[in-house]
């Protein structure tokens, strides 16, 4: 089948799973609705669009973990802090300077200006936490097979995106291009089971190269794991299942060549 | 066309950046630790920016940058000053308004650039009237809406068109989504929220994708982290020895910083005002290479500017970080600094990657440490570089 390569990597990458709210997870390895995602940026289609779930029901998708990466936990905040017109002793933090800082809150006093909220403990401006989870320093080589037609459409689109790409979340910049050439392959285990690697997983392994490399392979309903990134509602959160093969495929001392694209 | 600006910055001792425990933020790359500063850390600082914010101010743009209001009624009710309408229908529309700030979703006041942590916040509900010092109401939103003062003119303007073509009984009674369906969404009018996105805010002012792509910044070496223990002496008590002991983490660190910016994607936002486009990037670069965000710099003033910044014009918009450069990390030497050894490690990636992908891209650098790319535009001073960025035909 045709099959579609795609090399994800980069310092930061967040492949999330679960997260909602406050907690942003990341999984460990890219999921199938990020992938997907990142292919509808680079098709142009927005988060809502319902193509998203058409294209992830017609495209099968393998992952293949060359550089497993370190999880990052990222403290985040949005607001906080003091400002000049905001004296640290003062109990009315009212503002009538759009641009300050802080988590606003929803109030205004008489004269119109702006309350920010102050945390009834510490009787500081309050800030609104959330904890972001990225994966650091990761490498993945991502096999795609589908349609033909599809398929090239898609290889097209990573190469000349109608928008930049990123690895999950915008902050995360590939640090090589995201397109890693196209093929026939039979399957999606014999597509990953081709030596190529990126310059940087090379790199890596001149301190140690492993046996053998993870991969997750999609399979039917019913074998393998279960987990619910395969796009249901696009843009609502909402995720049907699809199912996960994990296999590890042998890598010899001597096998692997760098990228037939970087030649 | 795709806009990258890559930075190698030194920061002298600093904690720009911390997480929970008041430490520089930090991560593992090419398996060392390095110093690391959040993406919305530096977008933040770049927002609130003199360098951002000044080139929109010098020409009179400033109802370009967006401003957080829950006064979007009274905002109307001044622009309806100089229009002709009777006062029942001038009313109806200020009411029209006030419906729209009560969206399900409220913005909370967030930074509104951010992927949405706040979405799924309620705002406090129906707040109502209240009265001001001279007694008059002053009617408010439900929440706090992140907009341009041309949002609010156009937004009058559809009101009044309805008002003119079906009467004010007839908008008075559109509620909800039917309201917003007569007036049609539409897209701010604002630098800020075209180049960061906004992702919170009430129909039907929409949801906005970010043309600006910033990557936390990584130092380009392994840092470790170091404590300052630091005394304060009570200068009344009389006793001897310090009166409170304390220490804080720091670390210094050279970083590399990306950034990109989609052009067609910020024209877009922009409603297709190339100029004001234009004015953006310009500004946007300023900003990258001067905003520091503000964390402990009371206490360590790291106000050091980039030594190097190379900007990148590309058709295909494929982002390529720059950052494995920085994979195996570099060292000082008896004759390189941090800065330099940076600067050579990019010079040599930069060459070589591009070489290898073939990638196309016009470039240009200004540089303090001695730096060569083959076909790259130098640039003398930072105004060069500013007015190299090949964006005035575009005006």
């Amino acid at each position: 089948m045709q099959t579609l390569f795609l090399r994800l990597e980069g310092p930061l990458q967040a492949w999330g799973l679960r997260a909602r709210w406050g907690e942003r997870d990341t999984a460990d390895a890219p999921t199938k609705s990020g992938v997907i995602g990142l292919l509808g940026c680079a098709l142009g289609l927005r988060r809502d669009d319902a193509r998203l779930r058409d294209l992830s029901d017609q495209v099968r998708m393998g992952v293949r973990v060359d550089l497993p990466g370190t999880l990052l936990r990222d403290y985040h905040t949005t607001g906080g802090g003091r400002f000049s017109d905001a004296p640290a002793t003062s109990k009315s933090r009212f503002h009538d300077e759009p641009y300050i800082g802080g988590v606003l809150s929803a109030e205004v006093n008489n004269q119109g200006r702006i309350k920010v909220k102050i945390n009834a403990n510490t009787g500081e401006p309050e800030t609104d936490v959330s904890t972001r989870f990225y994966l650091a320093d990761a490498s993945f080589r991502v096999a795609l097979q589908g349609p033909d037609t599809l398929i090239d459409e898609l290889a097209r689109a990573v190469q000349h995106p109608v928008w930049p790409l990123f690895l999950g979340r915008k902050a995360c910049v590939p640090a090589t291009p995201v397109y890693d050439g196209a093929g026939q392959f039979d399957d999606l285990e014999v597509a990953l089971a081709e030596r190529t690697f990126s310059r940087r997983v090379l790199q890596a392994w001149e301190r140690g190269r492993p046996n053998a490399l993870r991969a997750l392979i999609e399979t039917v309903a019913g074998q393998g794991n279960r987990q619910y990134d395969n796009i249901g509602v696009p843009g609502c959160r909402v995720f049907r299942p699809r199912y996960v093969r994990e296999v590890w495929l042998p890598l010899d001392a001597d096998s692997g060549s760098i990228n037939t694209l970087e030649g | 066309m795709l806009i990258a600006i890559h930075l190698l910055q030194n920061h002298a001792p600093s904690n720009l950046n911390r997480d929970d425990n008041n430490e520089p933020k930090d991560a593992i790359f090419g398996g060392v630790r390095r110093a690391r500063i959040s993406s919305q850390a530096l977008k933040r600082s770049i927002r609130w920016s003199e360098h951002f914010r000044q080139p929109f101010e010098d020409r009179g743009l400033s109802h370009l940058l967006a401003m957080r209001t829950q006064l979007l009624p009274e905002l109307v009710r001044e622009r309806l000053a100089d229009v002709e309408l009777a006062d029942a229908e001038k009313q109806a529309i200020i009411e029209a308004a006030e419906r729209l700030g009560k969206g399900e979703r409220a913005a909370g006041g967030a930074n509104a650039d951010e992927t949405g942590a706040k979405d799924e916040k309620k705002g406090k509900r129906g707040r109502g009237k209240t009265t001001d010092s001279g007694g008059e109401e002053k009617v408010k939103t439900a929440q706090l809406m992140f907009l341009t003062t041309t949002d609010v003119d156009r937004l009058v303007e559809r009101l009044s068109a309805i008002v003119r073509d079906k009467g004010a009984e007839a908008l008075n009674n559109l509620k909800g989504d039917k309201l917003v369906a007569e007036i049609g969404e539409f897209e701010p009018h604002s630098v800020d929220i075209a180049m960061f996105g906004r992702m919170t805010t009430s129909s039907p002012f929409k949801d906005v994708e970010a043309a600006v792509q910033v990557a936390h910044a990584i130092s380009t070496h392994a840092v470790e982290m170091e404590f300052d223990f630091y005394t304060a002496v009570d200068d009344i008590s009389g006793e001897a020895g310090a009166g409170f002991i304390g220490d804080t983490a720091f670390n210094s660190a050279t970083y590399y910083k990306y950034f990109s910016i989609d052009w067609e994607g910020l024209v877009k936002n922009l409603q297709g005002e190339a100029g004001i486009a234009a004015t953006a990037v310009q500004a946007l670069l300023k900003a990258a290479m001067f905003a520091i965000p503000s964390g402990k710099q009371n206490s360590f003033a790291a106000h050091n500017p980039p030594d190097l910044a190379l900007v990148e014009v590309r058709t295909d918009k494929v982002p390529l970080s720059y950052a494995n450069a920085f994979v195996k990390p570099v060292r000082t030497t008896p004759n390189l600094s941090l800065i330099e050894a940076s600067a050579r490690a990019l010079q040599e990636y930069v060459a070589a990657i591009n070489g290898m992908y073939g990638l196309q891209a016009q470039r240009a650098f200004l540089s303090s440490v001695p730096f060569e790319l083959e076909g790259a535009t130098r640039c003398n001073n930072l105004g060069e570089l500013v007015n190299w960025l090949p964006l005035a035909a575009k005006e």
